[in-house]
């Protein structure tokens, strides 16, 4: 016996080792990446807003492209804009068709004014095409998240050939995937088309201006909160809009509230976060994050981008000088 | 037969041959003057051409003596070459004389010639009998009885067959029967410290069988030994192979393997042919197949999985466990519905009539067993175990440990009611049961990358069995019925994706088992099973990932959402059949196999919902004759030279049947098993077995590749696969008290998506995996263990590029070719040491294993920046130390 309590005993000295090994070895497991995605340290298109945000088949929309670099905004790339032409197939790991990355199918936007293909809702939407030579019609598109279908497209930078394309999209009003002929008659009453939220930029306590410059020091820290109105009734509204959602898995029509996402980035110093935001539950009209700016004297631009979950952007820039 | 044979035959006409002059010379001695003609000379000889065998007589047969019976007969030959007389000259008795008269007068001979001319001739002829052997009618069964621990021969161990003979072990260990029946003889071993253990032999009639037996005994009093539940008996002999290629690892041997943690299902992650899972995945890959393909059986009753989340632990108790048998691919008849292997468990049959229970607690779980025999026919059997080790990783690792490896938390319960009248009866009834929940929430600043993960995994299976030896037939009726239920959801921010399928299953197999000629096994049966699922499902059509789907790890998944709610209603019905052949003396068997496995497939919705449209189901029959054929042949007791092929089917998964998700037309997919190989015996107890194997599939789900997929077609049966490879183990038996093998498996396992394309690694690709384990008895209760294993990295698809997704605000890769990229190659040591305490009450075994004792930093996952920019390496777990317990009553 009196070996045993002896085991014993190393055993729950090895126990004790095992724990200190187990908590302190397995978060070796995930390797150290830099992956702050708040710093532009190469060309980036950042936002593509279409105005108005949501625009029906046959309807135009206006798009404008923020693009930047380390200098700050680059208004003078000209985006070269189009409009994908093909759905991506499903067993496509691609996130749009590939012949919209390789031009074979696009249709391109002239004066950066995107014209919704009256078939949209048939190409990217819920409404069915009909088949070829007696096929069945086709499969249907899945909405996103918030009920929505959307005209997928691509820009490039015709001045920079070798960079890579960004996309964008813009919301399509569609119907209801085989809904009842009452949720589609309630969808079509309650719903309201989306519109891009209108973003305000404070500095600590200062309101910022579209292209404000900010005075700093070296290494200083200062808070930026984004802020947005508040849409506390249903209707057209520049904050987080209410909605009215068609639920697939439920076959019912529910009301949302748009979740918002602020996007902070900078050409120099660093942000606490690379993205902060408000979900659908929590109807707070702002978010904010902390600033620090760069050790170097100079200028930063920091470019703040607000998103709505149904395809509405709006964006700021200001500058920091750094002494 | 009533002269040897026709060498015999060529002997008697080799006798030498009196040959006197007849006739001719005699009648010419008394025309001519003796002087004026020379005397004729015999310039050919008579040769007998057409011999015929004389009828042995049946009133000498049973004579005492059995020496060569001889008579000596006069034959006078015609110049024709028949026999014209025959007289007896030399006697032995009536019955032969009158047989080997009547014989000999039906003799033709090539003529004598006399001076070139063919002419009469007399002869003396012996005609020899020679008494039939009698074919065998018995076999000759010998052996050893040795200690498991030491080899050493064991004296007075008795041997009992079912006929009743009984033999008891001399000094050396050594026993043996003459003139047994042949067939298969049920053999058990009894003694003073040996709790009767039986096993099965199969004996052939004029052969001997040389068996070896290590068997552990109970410890004496005061010594330390092994418990005597688990007495386990290791036969060396050859034993009937039921399946071509197959590995099986008794409990007692498996539990003591490093790696295993004492769990003896955990052994099959280290069997020849099995690929080296990612960390925390349990998944079994089995040449190359997707674990859904590889289907798993308890006692003939299909389980949904092997291992709990994590793969940390299996799901039935050791204690409970008699052995583990992996066919990774071409089985017989009895099995299917699955286009990979098959994992046999099958549990004890405790005969004990004392009460046994055991505890036990390591890092990951804690469990208990108690087994109570309530009369000597009845007896009682309940066994838990439930998970800590989450609780654990909780409290001591940091907080983001659970972002990349959930800790699982699990429960599992068995029970067992079973009654057994006598050797030949039993019945039982068995509950199975077993629960897994993961859960994780990694939390973003933003609202929308705030991750929230859900898993849980439940079922359960009560079974009946009843076993009985019908006039040399054994007869198994299992019939069962469980619940499966698996959830799954996945929140990224306001994109949910979730599963949720709830399967009923109603099952039988009843097996029937006889010889229906002294060389021909007849097994047939029926393989019957009902599964009735319902399905919700919601999230992108491409989540979760598919075999072949282009993804990165923790890639979140796309927006586009959906849902549907289905039922799927699958009945499969098979009878089967297997013939096993034994021929050239059991040199050769031949196992052809039939299954018919019709199996009807019903769907709830065959579109998606459209309005108040009422649904319009699908219903799909499938019905195929799947062969099987398996032939072994062993020109010595050393080599058996093995192949065998069979065809498969596999209904498609419920949850691809949605009309909105998948398809619910998808037909059963096919698949062909090929292989050949060779086991040799080197030494008494060290096995060389070598396999190769080429298999093909058919009609697998894929993507549809089409930008404008039909209605309900999001999976279109296009898909197909092949593999090839080898694999080779080199095993040695518990021999002085050391065990383990050595295997290697060379695997290549392709798809292809869709005919227009070529094939690709599938993901489940691991080209090489090398496995060397072993274990040693120090004695004193001591035993250490070693495991090396070394795979090279499934398949990866590169990233060439990202986009920059404007509108949700995050890069979408853009992939190269598929899995034209693997994970860094895998490789780790593991090292065990136990000890065992015998206790005033039972037995205490403690064991330490490390895990990775290198510390290598094994890659299990490619990780990448946002921005697609930057790669890296996910590692698995480092070196880890873990120290369990178990007290056995």
């Amino acid at each position: 016996m009196r070996r045993l309590r002896a085991t014993t005993a190393i055993g729950l000295a090895t126990a004790t080792a095992i724990a200190t090994t187990l908590g302190a070895g397995v978060a070796a497991c995930r390797p150290e990446l830099d992956d702050r995605t708040f710093a532009i340290d190469r060309v980036r298109v950042l936002a593509v807003r279409a105005d108005p945000p949501e625009a029906a088949p046959g309807q135009a929309t206006k798009l404008s492209v923020i693009v930047a670099d380390r200098s700050g905004v680059r208004a003078d790339l000209a985006p070269d804009l189009a409009f994908c032409a093909e759905k991506r197939a499903l067993a496509e790991s691609s996130p749009v068709s590939a012949s919209c990355l390789d031009d074979s199918a696009i249709v391109p936007l002239v004066g950066a004014v995107g014209v919704l293909p009256a078939d949209v809702c048939g190409r990217f939407g819920p409404e069915r095409l009909p088949g070829k030579d007696g096929e069945p019609s086709g499969r249907p598109s899945d909405p996103d998240g918030t009920g929505g279908y959307y005209q997928p497209g691509r820009v490039r930078l015709a001045a920079l050939p070798g960079t890579d394309p960004a996309l964008f999209e813009v919301r399509a009003t569609c119907g209801l995937p085989g809904a009842t002929l009452e949720i589609v008659a309630g969808f079509g009453a309650r719903y309201r088309p989306n519109q891009n939220p209108a973003l305000a930029v404070r500095a600590d306590d200062r309101d910022l201006a579209e292209g404000a410059t900010v005075d700093a020091i070296a290494g200083q820290a200062f808070g930026l909160t984004a802020t947005w109105p508040a849409c506390d009734s249903p209707g057209p509204c520049e904050g987080a809009e209410r909605y009215v959602a068609f639920d697939p898995a439920t076959r019912t029509l529910v009301d949302r509230r748009e979740a918002m996402r602020v996007t902070w980035l900078s050409t120099a110093g660093t942000l606490a976060d690379d993205r902060t935001g408000r979900d659908e539950g929590d109807p707070e009209p702002s978010t904010a994050t902390v600033f620090t700016a760069p050790r170097e004297a100079g200028t930063t631009t920091v470019i703040v981008v607000l998103r709505d979950t149904r395809g509405g952007v709006d964006w700021r820039t200001f500058r920091v000088t750094t002494k | 037969m009533h002269v040897r044979s026709r060498a015999a035959r060529a002997l008697l006409c080799a006798l030498p041959l009196v040959v006197l002059a007849l006739g001719a010379s005699e009648s010419t001695s008394h025309a001519q003057p003796r002087s004026q003609a020379p005397a004729p000379k015999l310039t050919k000889e008579p040769k007998l051409g057409t011999f015929v065998n004389a009828d042995f007589p049946e009133s000498e047969k049973a004579r005492a003596d059995r020496a060569p019976v001889t008579v000596v007969l006069r034959l006078d030959i015609s110049e024709r070459g028949d026999v014209t007389l025959a007289e007896v000259t030399t006697s032995a008795g009536a019955a032969f004389d009158a047989a080997a008269l009547a014989a000999a007068r039906r003799f033709v001979f090539e003529p004598a010639e006399i001076d070139g001319k063919p002419s009469k001739i007399r002869i003396l002829y012996r005609y020899v009998f020679t008494f039939p052997e009698e074919a065998p009618k018995t076999a000759t069964f010998r052996g050893t009885v040795r200690s498991r621990s030491g080899n050493a021969p064991l004296a007075g161990v008795e041997i009992t067959l079912d006929d009743g003979k009984r033999a008891v072990t001399d000094p050396k260990g050594q026993f043996v029967f003459e003139g047994i029946a042949p067939g298969t003889r049920t053999v058990t071993l009894s003694g003073e410290r040996l709790t009767p253990v039986r096993t099965e032999e199969t004996l052939v009639a004029g052969k001997a069988l040389d068996a070896t037996y290590d068997v552990e005994l109970a410890p004496a009093k005061g010594a330390i030994a092994a418990p005597s539940d688990d007495l386990e008996i290791v036969v060396t002999a050859p034993a009937l192979e039921r399946r071509a290629v197959s590995t099986e690892i008794k409990a007692d041997e498996g539990k003591r393997l490093p790696g295993t943690q004492g769990d003896v299902l955990k052994v099959v992650e280290s069997m020849p042919g099995v690929a080296r899972a990612s960390a925390g995945s349990g998944q079994l890959v089995v040449w190359g197949a997707s674990p859904e393909e590889t289907r798993i059986y308890v006692d003939g009753v299909r389980v949904p999985r092997l291992y709990h989340d994590g793969g940390l632990r299996s799901i039935v108790a050791t204690e409970l466990v008699e052995s583990v048998e992996l066919a990774p691919r071409a089985y017989g008849a009895a099995y299917g519905r699955g286009l990979g292997g098959i994992v046999l468990v099958r549990t004890k049959k405790w005969d004990e009539t004392r009460t046994r229970a055991s505890l036990g607690v390591d890092l990951y779980d804690a469990s208990a067993s108690l087994r109570v025999p309530l009369t000597k026919e009845i007896r009682v059997e309940i066994a838990g175990r439930r998970s800590h080790v989450d609780s654990i990783l909780s409290a001591l690792a940091k907080d983001d440990v659970g972002d990349f490896f959930p800790a699982p938390h699990y429960a599992d319960g068995q029970a067992r009611i079973s009654y057994a009248p006598s050797e030949k009866e039993r019945a039982s009834i068995t509950l199975l049961g077993s629960t897994d929940r993961t859960d994780r929430t990694v939390k973003s600043s933003d609202p929308l990358l705030t991750r929230s993960e859900e898993k849980g995994t439940s079922f359960f299976r009560i079974y009946g069995k009843y076993e009985r030896e019908i006039d040399g037939g054994r007869v198994e009726v299992t019939p069962s019925f469980g619940r499966d239920l698996q959830t799954r959801t996945i929140q990224l921010g306001d994109a949910a994706t979730g599963l949720r399928q709830g399967a009923t299953i109603y099952a039988t197999r009843a097996s029937y088992r006889s010889k229906v000629h002294p060389r021909v096994t007849l097994t047939t049966g029926l393989d019957a099973e009902i599964v009735h699922t319902s399905l919700e499902r919601n999230g992108s059509v491409t989540s979760p990932p598919r075999e072949g789907d282009a993804r990165v790890f923790g890639q979140p998944p796309q927006d586009r959402q959906n849902g549907d709610t289905w039922e799927v209603t699958q009945l499969g019905l098979a009878p089967f059949g297997e013939l096993d052949v034994a021929l050239l003396d059991d040199m050769v068997h031949v196992v052809p196999g039939l299954r018919f496995d019709p199996t009807f497939v019903s769907v709830s919705r065959r579109t998606p919902v459209e309005g108040d449209t009422p649904a319009l189901g699908a219903f799909r029959e499938d019905a195929a004759i799947e062969p099987r054929l398996a032939a072994t042949v062993a020109p010595s007791s050393r080599i058996t030279f093995k192949a065998a092929y069979a065809r498969v089917r596999q209904p498609a998964l419920a949850e691809d049947l949605s009309a909105v998700f998948g398809n619910p037309l998808l037909p059963a997919a096919s698949g062909h098993h090929l292989l050949a190989g060779l086991s040799a015996k080197l030494f008494p107890s060290t096995t060389l077995e070598t396999t190769v194997f080429r298999l093909t599939q058919d009609d697998l789900a894929a993507r549809s590749a089409s930008s404008t997929p039909q209605l309900a077609a999001a999976l279109e049966p296009v898909g197909s696969g092949r593999a090839y490879g080898m694999q080779a183990m080199l095993r040695r038996e518990l021999t002085k008290g050391f065990m383990g093998w050595v295997s290697y498996s060379l695997v290549r396992s392709e798809r292809r998506d869709a005919p227009s394309l070529g094939y690709r690694p599938s993901d489940y690709d691991q080209s090489h995996v090398l496995t060397a384990l072993g274990s040693y008895d120090l004695g004193h209760g001591f035993e250490v263990g070693a495991r090396v294993r070394f795979a090279t990295g499934f398949p990866r698809t590169a990233v060439s590029y990202a986009l920059a997704d404007t509108r949700s605000d995050r890069f979408e890769p853009v992939f190269g070719q598929k899995n034209r990229e693997r994970l860094p190659a895998f490789f780790q040591v593991d090292l065990r040491i136990s000890k065992r305490f015998v206790l005033p009450a039972g037995e205490l075994e403690t064991y330490l294993e490390v895990l990775n004792v290198t510390n290598q930093q094994n890659a299990e996952e490619l990780v990448y920046t946002k921005d697609y920019r930057t790669k890296g390496t996910l590692t698995g777990l480092p070196i880890l130390p873990l120290f369990g317990v178990r007290w056995n009553l």
